[in-house]
Parts: structure tokens; sequence; C-alpha cells
């Protein structure tokens, strides 16, 4: 290849449209059509006959005589239709035929307009009489604004909705749904963001726009049809927000939840019901009247029948016509004869050759299919399977095209394209690369490609496209370009149009092979091996030349690969393998195992054999995975590692009866993991050792070549350790190595701890925890505590999750001997004591718990995070309530005794014995006094209660004092769960009723007694004068007090 | 404070109960009261001749101190409030609290009335007096001597406690009045006591009594 005039050439030979190409180009690279179905009428019988181009050329094209046609060439997009009728086209130019006008309608002016225009340029129709239509012609033509254009097409469409709803013709839609449609379309949103969105070649009315307008301006490959589609319909949840954001009308809201409706087909109705519209709307935008056509084709066949001409219509793709498909179909199926007008008898003969979509074909009208004198189907492509040779030649004509200037070709067309003197460029690649020689001698190379390349990358590619436009497209031009570009380090690309099978022929071979060559470059050489050679490891020797898998090895060394060597086969005991050869197929050396019965292991090994070529891994039931995991969590020492059995079982789900989230293996048909284990070599070698020990060896390394498995698995071990204990430490959050759901644990522990009255010190935790004296605090149903309280300890109690903490608290620091339960407890102190700390430092709790886990798969890991986050969430809540409860209840004390708030501290016992004795000394007076009632409620057992429960009534006092400082949590806690109310109630409850009595005896008894009737005191008589004296003599006391003390 | 309530009330209770039982027995309730009078009143009265003679003479510490004076202080209040709720109680104590801490009193005002008899103050008070009589004859009240030694009476009054509280201030304006100096009138005194001879004499009392005419009179009492 000429890689110079290659960068040159590429964008003129390779071109989507080949009738674009130059006509040097066309016919240099032109493959003839060997085999071309025809069949006699458009009916639905399939009687096809098998031709040959030249076949349709002489038979139907090349002279007709007076015979009418109307020959359709039908094929999917890309098998070649253009190619013929332009080929044929060439032809006629080649051997022009007298009386025969030719008209070739191109793709390349892909529009209703262009196509009238290049009509217009006929030098036949110059001298047409009848200007008015020239006019009208010229007038369709005239350059239209193309958003000018898009908006008359637009609302042509809403106006034949809107019509359509007044008159009721269709019925595809209810008429309801009609006006709920319309006012969709209607929808500003809707047409910015669907109908006609901006900058979108597939947006509906863009497709529409891009086939009538004839700007000259529009680029690219369109071969959309012109119409609706359902995905035009396929809307979102969000664009109904955005609606119902933009205050859109009802109707059309409605509109888009039906058509959001699953299963529903009202996107398909809805296009088909607006594609009823659409020849009317693209008529009446282009400025052409139903009906203009055919007159203008009437008369053009009228003026050449006076010329006494005929006509050939060549017309590519009739897809372009859209808009006047049904005019253009009355023209091309009238016939010249027979016709009952009288003009009819003046038109001259018409054969037309039309190119068209077999799914734009299924849409014609049985009138016009009946109408159909010949129908062409190409079907049988240069790329179909048992056409190798067309294959090779197609490719070879490329190649060879494109490295050869193009006025080479372009002399050699001029001087009559004679096939035995095509120009071939001079090679200038290693012999080594394959060549093909054409039928007329000459040989072309292949470079870069191999038969076998060609062979495979097509049969890669996607059903439906294998044909010569996407082989050129989707392999020809990717490789090319990699080639050219000097990528050959990286050669051979990888594709994205085609998925070539990548398959060795064993497994065996695959290992052999990439054994030698370094892990970045094994895909490379997979790619190499299984597309370009026959996917073996079969080396031989072939005059003088050494092949690996069907390529030299020089080619090997020039795309840089390392040295490497196949396993050596002579030409005697095996069949060479040749370059150009056919495929050796793969399935040989599956077949030749069908002689023994399988094992579970050898149709296990088949299983891995096709994953690692590419299928999905079957392991429905785990086992692979299982077994993977098992060996991984028994081998490595994890508890080392820094990675607890806890953490460890709960991501494998040994406790839990989850799934094993420790590996996934990629393409595996089932499992999630957290370590991801490669589609690749060494995946595929330790899989292929487990299966061994399950299936050969029983569960055991007790079977031949269990030495070398063994080693390899232990190899591979020790190779991948540090990674995955890296991946399962990194598969959850966690703080300064201690998984985040340990630590939530902790938490949960540590305050059911505090909230029974522990103390929360880390040290005195850690043995707590480490003796497993650890337990929910019991909620309880009277109010001895305040209800934020109740409520806290009530979901403690209701949550399994807290339970759980409780084992994850100690399991986690347990330093057991194995994964599996164990009755000793050897404590991480350390790991433990340093988690506590940490903790310690915010009153152990953790406020966004719950955060902490929204990304982790793995449930097991989650179940403490919730009762964490909600214990820190409510917690300090819960201890402010209780301060303002117990507030609420030392008050009357800290009243009757006439104290502080802060002399609860040191509430003393004897204050307590002081009021029960001078209760009981008030309760006896009021006896004697005859006031018993007062006193009624007081019973004396409960002042001798008190009396004698002083002192643990003031401990009890003294405590709720120190729970009512201001503190931290951790320090408030323990005391306000230790302060009992029960001890201070009867307290309270004696008070409330002292005070209830004192209030009483206020009724009872005024004032002093009363005097008796009659009698006056003696003390009556000067009372004034000995108050006076007596204050006096006060006065002297305390002077003399004064006195005495100096 | 709870206990002080219960404990008024506890009282109060008591009276009311008191007062039912003394009902049927007013004379007696009379009696009782009267009895209350006439010891709070005198109770009043040796206070009031205990703070007079405290002015007079310090009282003897061994006696009374602080605590006794708190008590005193219970009982004039509790006193008060019986005068004000003119209710003593058959239970009541305090007629014969009050009458024990009057014999007390008593005992401790003869203590000392006996003490002031002695009392070197008040006889160096006497004798200043005197000899300032001698040198200047109408320079002392009249009748001042007698006075000075009412509270010697254990039964003084405390008219007359205050009467001797102020001839004992009179005195001592007097001597403060006085053109002698103390070193002079304490010569005089020396002298008139009988204490003093001529050799006893410095040149300086010697020069004084010669130079102010006071010789002859000292001689003159010599002669005497």
């Amino acid at each position: 290849m000429n890689k110079e005039i290659a960068i040159e050439r590429l964008n003129e030979v390779i071109k989507v449209d080949t009738t674009s190409s130059t006509p040097a180009d066309f016919l240099a690279t032109h493959v003839p059509f060997r085999r071309i179905k025809l069949k006699h009428g458009g009916g639905l019988g399939m009687d096809f006959e098998e031709v040959s181009e030249e076949d349709i050329w002489e038979r139907y094209v090349r002279s007709p005589g007076e015979r009418h046609q109307f020959v359709v060439v039908q094929g999917a997009n890309g098998t070649g239709k253009s190619h013929l009728i332009r080929w044929l086209d060439t032809k006629f130019k080649a051997q022009p035929t007298d009386g025969e006008i030719v008209i070739f309608i191109r793709r390349s002016d892909n529009s209703l307009k262009g196509t009238i225009k290049q009509l217009l340029t006929l030098k036949e129709l110059q001298n047409l009489p009848h200007r008015d239509v020239y006019e009208r012609l010229v007038a369709a033509g005239r350059p239209v604004n193309p958003q000018e254009l898009k908006n008359e097409l637009y609302h042509a469409l809403l106006a034949k909705v809107q019509t359509d709803i007044t008159n009721g013709n269709t019925d595809i839609l209810k008429r309801n749904q009609k006006k709920k449609l319309l006012s969709l379309l209607s929808n500003q949103t809707f047409c910015e963001a669907y109908l006609m969105k901006p900058n979108d070649l597939n947006a509906p009315i863009e497709r529409i726009y891009r086939r009538v307008a004839t700007d000259g301006q529009l680029k690219g490959y369109n071969e959309e049809p012109a119409r609706f589609q359902p995905s035009d319909f396929y809307l979102s949840e969000e664009f109904v927000e955005r609606l119902q954001n933009d205050q859109a009308d009802g109707k059309a809201i409605d509109f888009v939840y039906e058509l959001l409706e699953p299963e529903d087909e009202r996107p398909a109705a809805t296009a088909t019901y607006l594609n009823q519209f659409l020849d009317s709307v693209i008529q009446k935008a282009a400025g052409i009247h139903p009906g203009d056509f055919e007159s203008i084709f009437a008369e053009i066949r009228h003026e050449l029948y006076l010329h006494g001409e005929r006509l050939t219509l060549l017309i590519e793709d009739i897809t372009a016509f859209t808009g006047i498909n049904e005019s253009l179909l009355n023209v091309l199926i009238d016939e010249h004869t027979g016709t009952t007008d009288g003009a009819g008898s003046e038109r001259c003969r018409l054969s037309s050759v039309v190119g068209t979509t077999t799914q734009f074909y299924g849409e014609f009208r049985d009138n016009f299919r009946n109408r159909v004198t010949e129908e062409i189907y190409i079907e049988d492509t240069a790329l179909t399977a048992d056409r190798d040779d067309a294959l090779l030649e197609l490719s070879a004509r490329y190649l060879n095209a494109l490295s050869l200037p193009a006025s080479d070709l372009a002399t050699w067309a001029e001087e009559g394209a004679l096939a035995e003197k095509l120009p071939i460029h001079q090679r200038v690649e290693q012999s080594y690369w394959p060549t093909f020689t054409l039928p007329t001698g000459q040989v072309l190379s292949l470079y870069p490609f191999t038969a076998l390349a060609l062979r495979n990358l097509v049969a890669g590619m996607r059903e439906g496209q294998r044909t010569p436009r996407y082989f050129l497209t989707d392999v020809m031009r990717p490789t090319i370009l990699h080639v050219i570009k000097d990528t050959l380090v990286a050669f051979p690309p990888v594709y994205t149009g085609t998925k070539p099978n990548l398959q060795w022929q064993n497994t065996e071979d695959r290992i052999y092979i990439m054994g030698q060559c370094s892990e970045e470059e094994q895909e490379r050489l997979n790619r190499f091996v299984c597309i370009w050679g026959d996917g073996t490891a079969k080396q031989i020797e072939q005059d003088n030349i050494s092949y690996l898998a069907g390529i030299p090895l020089p080619i090997y060394q020039e795309l840089g690969f390392p040295n490497i060597h196949g396993r050596k086969y002579t030409t005697a005991n095996t069949n060479a393998v040749s370059p150009l050869s056919s495929v050796t197929k793969k399935v040989a050396s599956v077949t030749q195992n069908t002689a023994k019965t399988p094992t579970k292991y050898d149709s296990q090994r088949e299983n891995l054999d096709k994953w690692l070529n590419g299928d999905v891994l079957m392991d429905d039931r785990n086992e692979i995975r299982n077994d993977l995991s098992d060996f991984l969590c028994s081998a490595i020492n994890w508890q080392e590692e820094g990675v607890s059995f806890d953490h460890l079982n709960k991501i494998v789900g040994e406790k839990t009866g989850a799934a094993n989230r420790l590996l996934a293996i990629e393409r595996c048909s089932r499992g999630e993991g957290i370590y991801q284990l490669p589609a690749r070599l060494d995946t595929y070698r330790i899989i292929d050792c487990l299966l061994k020990w399950r299936h050969l060896g029983q569960c055991s390394w007790t079977f031949a070549g269990a030495e070398e498995a063994l080693y390899y698995a232990t190899a591979w071990l020790y190779k991948i350790k540090d990674e995955v204990v890296q991946t399962v430490k990194e598969s959850t959050a966690n703080m300064e190595g201690t998984s985040a759901y340990a630590e939530c644990a902790l938490s949960v522990v540590v305050c059911c701890h505090m909230l029974s009255g522990g103390d929360a010190t880390p040290q005195t935790l850690a043995q707590t925890i480490f003796a497993q004296d650890l337990s929910v605090p019991l909620s309880s149903a009277n109010n001895l505590h305040c209800k934020d309280w109740n409520n806290l300890l009530s979901y403690l109690n209701k949550r399994p999750e807290v339970a759980d903490a409780m084992g994850v608290a100690h399991d986690y620091f347990n330093i057991k001997q194995s994964r599996y339960p164990a009755t000793k407890t050897f404590f991480n102190l350390s790991a433990l004591q340093k988690s506590l700390d940490r903790l310690s430092k915010h009153d152990y709790l953790i406020p966004d718990a719950e955060e902490l886990g929204k990304d982790d798969s793995i449930g097991a890991r989650k179940t403490t995070l919730k009762p964490a986050g909600h214990i820190a969430k409510e917690l300090p809540k819960v201890v402010a309530a209780e301060q303002a409860f117990w507030q609420d209840k030392m008050q009357p004390i800290i009243d009757a005794f006439d104290l502080e708030a802060k002399d609860l501290i040191s509430f003393n016992a004897n204050i307590l014995v002081e009021f029960a004795v001078a209760l009981e000394d008030f309760f006896q007076a009021m006896g004697k006094a005859n006031k018993r009632n007062c006193v009624a409620k007081i019973k004396p057992q409960h002042v001798r209660d008190i009396r004698n429960n002083a002192d643990k009534i003031a401990i009890a006092v003294r405590q709720a004092a120190v729970a009512l400082e201001p503190g931290k949590i951790q320090v408030i806690l323990p005391q306000l769960a230790q302060a009992s109310l029960g001890d201070i109630k009867p307290l309270l409850d004696i008070l409330q009723l002292a005070e209830d009595s004192i209030k009483k005896t206020v009724d009872a008894m005024p004032g002093e007694p009363p005097m008796p009737k009659g009698y006056v005191s003696p003390l009556a008589d000067d009372r004034d004068l000995v108050t006076q004296k007596a204050n006096c003599a006060l006065a002297q006391l305390d002077s003399l007090r004064e006195a005495l003390s100096l | 404070m709870i206990i002080a309530e219960l404990q008024a009330k506890k009282a109060l209770a008591e009276r009311w109960a008191e007062a039912e039982a003394d009902k049927d027995k007013l004379e007696e309730r009379r009696e009782r009261e009267r009895e209350f009078a006439t010891c709070y009143d005198n109770f009043i009265d040796l206070i009031n001749k205990l703070f007079l003679r405290q002015q007079l003479l310090p009282l003897d510490l061994e006696n009374i101190d602080t605590q006794i004076l708190q008590n005193c202080r219970d009982l004039v209040k509790q006193g008060l409030s019986i005068y004000q709720r003119q209710q003593v109680g058959t239970k009541n104590q305090i007629s014969s609290d009050l009458a024990k801490q009057n014999r007390k009193f008593s005992a401790l005002i003869k203590e000392h009335a006996e003490k002031f008899r002695n009392a070197s103050e008040v006889i160096d008070m006497q004798q200043a007096l005197e000899a300032t009589r001698t040198i200047a004859p109408g320079s002392v009240p009249a009748g001042i001597f007698m006075r000075l030694k009412k509270a010697c009476d254990k039964d003084a009054t405390p008219v007359e406690l205050q009467d001797n509280l102020t001839a004992w201030q009179e005195a001592q304006k007097c001597l403060a009045n006085s053109s002698l100096k103390d070193w002079q009138r304490q010569l005089l005194q020396r002298i008139t006591m009988g204490k003093v001879t001529l050799f006893d004499l410095t040149p300086q009392e010697m020069s004084w009594l010669h130079d102010c005419g006071f010789a002859a009179k000292v001689k003159l009492r010599y002669e005497i």
C-alpha cells in the first residue's frame, strides 16, 4: 500500500454513496454482481430467477424497444442497488442507443426539488412549449430559507390535523385523541424539544425538510425516510415535568401520559396517523399542486414523442420523491399505449429502473405493485459467506484504487476501462502479506488484511448490515486509517461496527501463546490471532516460511509483537494452513471430544473455555464464585491483614445467609462482588485449578496435576492478595482502619450501656464489651423517665439491629482462630481501645452514620448504621428532655427546703430526718387540736419511711443533681440513668401531702385560738407598755452581749 | 421552709388544744397569765438593772455569757408573743423559766452590788473628788458622794442606778473641769491618804506646792 497516496485518496475512493465517486474510481472498484434475483411482475410470488448484471443489462435495460417497463431494484440499505443502477447508466453512456434518452436521477440530489431541477436541465426539454409548466417547476425549485420551509412544513401539518379533527376523515386516532395531539403539536416546549429540536438531524421536521430541500448545503447522508416514526413519540417523565412547569395545556399533558403508557401502541399509532398527511404537507410546502408532476411528465413525454425519442429513467432512490410518491408512481406506471385520453397515444415509451429499499417497497400500494414489470432483488452481495472470492476481489480492488493516483485511473477509464489494463500499484509492504489474483491474472495486494481477517470481520458485522457500504465504512475505512496513521504497534484496531469472533480453537493454545506475551499486549495479540489468523497455536513451516495461526511470523514482528512461537507441526501431520485458505472450522476440536461422555469437570471446563472466548460464564449455582471466595477466605490471613472475620463474614454472607459479595467475575451469569476478576487468562487458570480441585479431587488437592494446580493457585493468590485485601478494606467507609459499621455498633452498644447507667470511660467499656456484659436497657411502662427517654428505649428494644450491634461490637474485635463460631475470646484490645477513645471524643455518637453506608452494597454492613444514626440524632434531645424532666421533679424539693438548685449536690439526709420529725410533731399536734382531718392523708408509716430511708433518698437527690449539671452527654447520661425517681418519689409525695395539709390547716385554724366568751386576759391591760419595755430589753440584751464580747 | 412551717403549725395546734382545755377553767388561766405577767415584768426589770449596772461596772463574766443572753432574748421574744396572743397554756413553762432566770439575775445583781462596793474605780473616784474638794471646795457637786454609792445597794432601783450613773458622769466631768493636773491631783490624793511625807516629794512637787500656795494647805492638813 502506498500510504502517501492512500492518505489523499481515502475519502475519494471510500464513499458512502458510491454513485458520487468518479467514474474511474467507480469502475476500478466495481465487482460484478453475479447472482441477482429476478422476478417477473411485482406480485407476492417468490418465483425468483438468478441472473447476472450483464443479463439485466442485456435483457431489460439496453434495448427494451417499445416495451413499457417499470423495473424495481430493491434490497436492504447498502446492498448495491445504486451501484447497479449507476453501472447501468455507465453502460448506457459507454454504449449509447439511438433514439433512447437516459436520465439518471442521483441520490446526491436527494430531494424533490433537486429531482425536478435535474429534469429541467435536460436539453430535450429546453424547447418544451408549455412555458407555464416550466414556470411552476422553477417556482417549485426556488431557493427557500431553511427555517421558513421547516415552519411551513410544521404549520401545514398542524392545519391538516386541525382539518381532520373537524371533518373526521381518519380513524386511526379518536377525536379527543386528535385534539390532545394537536395541543401537544402546538406546544412550544414539545416543538423545541422534539418536533423541531435545533441541531438535531433526526428531529421529525428536520428529517422531512432534508428530503425536500434543495439548497444544496445539506451535508451528511441520511437514509431515514421522511416519515414520522414511533420513536419520535417516545417521551420521558422529565418532559412531563417540563410541560407542567411551563403550564402547558392539560390536553397536551394528557396525551404525553398516554404516550408514556407502557406497552401502549400510541406512539406507533400517532406516527401512522401523522404520516397520512405527509404527502400533501410536503406538496404544499414545496409549492406544488397535486397532479403537477403527472402533467409535467406527460408534457415531457409528449415532447419526446414528437422528437421520436424514447425515455429511460434510472432513478437511484425512489424514496427521494417523498411528498409526491403517488404522483411519481402514477407516472412510472403510465404506459404510452392504451390510455383513454387522446393525449395518451402521443407519449413516448417510458422504461424505468427504480431503486428502492425493501422497506419502502413494502409500502407500495397493490395497484402499483401489480404494474411493476420486473422486480430485481439484490440479496447476495460480495460479502455473502459463500462468495469468498468476491469479498477478496472487492477489498483488493479498493485497496488497489487507494494506492493509485486518481489521474492513473482517469486515464485508464478514458481509454475504455479495459479490465486487463487496470493499473496495479507497486507493493511496498513485505512480500509475506497475502494477495488476490483477478480473473485477468493481475495480482492485487490485500495488505493490511488477510483473507481470514476479511471473512472474520464481515462475519462479525450485524445481520442486515453485511453490505458493501457498511463493509467499507465499518471495516475498510477504520483499518486503512489505522495503518496510514502508522500505528501498527496497536494493530489491529478495535472495531465498533463489527464484532468478530475472538474464540480460539482450544484454550490450551490460547494459554500457550498468551503466556509468551506481556499482559498489556495480550488483548491485541488475541485480536490479531483470532481475526487475522485461525485462532490456534499451530506453527508450521512452508516454503521456508514459518506460519503461526496461518500468519507468517515476520508479520508478527512487523506489527511489533514479541518473539512468539507456536506449537510445532509439520506439514505431514497437519493440514497446511495457508493464509488464503478458508477458515479452519473451529468446532473441530469440540467434535473430536464427542466420543467420550463428558464429566462434570469437562462441561465446566467447556463453560470456562467459552467464557474466555467471549461468552458468559455460567455459574447459576454460584459454585465457581463460592469456591474462589472460599479459597481466598481460607488462604489469606485476614486478621493479620487487618480485616476482622466479622467483616469478612458479612461480605461473604457467612452468618446472614445473604449472597456472597466478595468476588465478581467479569461476564459471569450471576453475582456481584466488591472485587472483580477480569475475563483474563490468569482468572481462567485459577478457576480451572479450583474446578479440578472440586471435580477431579472431590474438594481436595489429590488429583493428577494437583501440585501444579496448587502451585499456580498459591502464586495467583500472592499476586492478587494485597489488592483483594485493600479492596475489601476500602469497600466500606472506615475510620482509621476500623470499619464504619463496627464503629456504629460500638456507638450503639456504648449508648445502650450509658442508658443503663453504665460508666462510659473507654477503659471500663473495653472490659464490659470483653465480658459481653452488654444489654439493651429495658423500657418500662411507669413514668420514671421522660417520654422521649421511654421512646428511645422502646426503639432500642424493638429494633433487631440493636441486638446485632451487640454481637458486632464483640465479634469485630475478637481475634478468632477461625471464621466460624468460637467459645473463647481473644480481644484486639488496642483496636477496640482506639475506637472507643475516638468515639469518646464525640460522646460516642456518629451523626452521619446512615450516610456512611449509603453506597455500601453489603446489606449486613448496614444494619448497625441505622440505630447508630437514630441514636446520634435522638440522644442529645433525650438528654435535654430528661434533664428538664428531672428539673421539674426536683423543684418541689428545692422549694420545700428553701434551697438553691446548686444546694442539691450536697443534699443531706439530716434535713429529711428533721422534716420527718417536724411532720410527726405536726401530725400529733393536729390530732390533739382535734384537727386530724387536715392531716388525714398523711400516714405515719410514710413519714417513718422518709426518716428510715433518708440516706437513700438523699443519695438519689444528689445523683439527680449531678445529672442536672451542664456537661457532656457521656457524663450526664449515666447519671440520669442511675438517678432513681423511685427512691425520690416517696419524698415528693409526702412533701405534696404536707403542703396540702398546711393549706388545710389555714382553713381549720385561721389564727390564734379565740378568747373564751367573757374572758379578759390580764395580759391585755398593759400590753403596749410591756411590748415597749420588752423591745427595750431586747436592745439592752444586745448591748450587753456586745459589751461582754469585747 | 417547710420544717419551720410545720413547727409553727404544730405550735398553733397546741395552743388551740390548750385553749380548748382551758375553756372551763378560766380562773386558773387568769392566775397563770397573771403569774406570767409578773415574772415577765420582773424579768424585763432585771434586764434593765443589769444593763445599767454593766454601765457602772462590768458584770462578772463567770456568771453571764452570750448563751445566757441569747436564751434571755428568746424568753423576751417568747414573752412578747404570749402578750400578743394573751394566752398562757397549762403546759407552758415560760413562767417557771422566767422565775428561774429571775433568781439567777437577782443573785447576779447581789454579787454586782458587793463588787461595786469594793471596786477600786469607785474608791479612786471618791478620793479624787475628795482631793479636788480639799484644794477647791466649791468645785465638787454637793451630795455626789452618796449618789456614787447607790449601786452598792442590791435593791437599787433602775432609777437609782440611773442616778448613780449620772453622778459618775458628773464626777468625771468635775475632775475633767478641775484646774488640777492629774499628777497634781494624784499628789494631793496621796498626801490626803497619808501616803506621802515631805521626804517623798520631788523638787518639782515641792516647788509646785510652794509656788501655788498649796504648801500651806498641805501643811495645814498635816497639822490637822
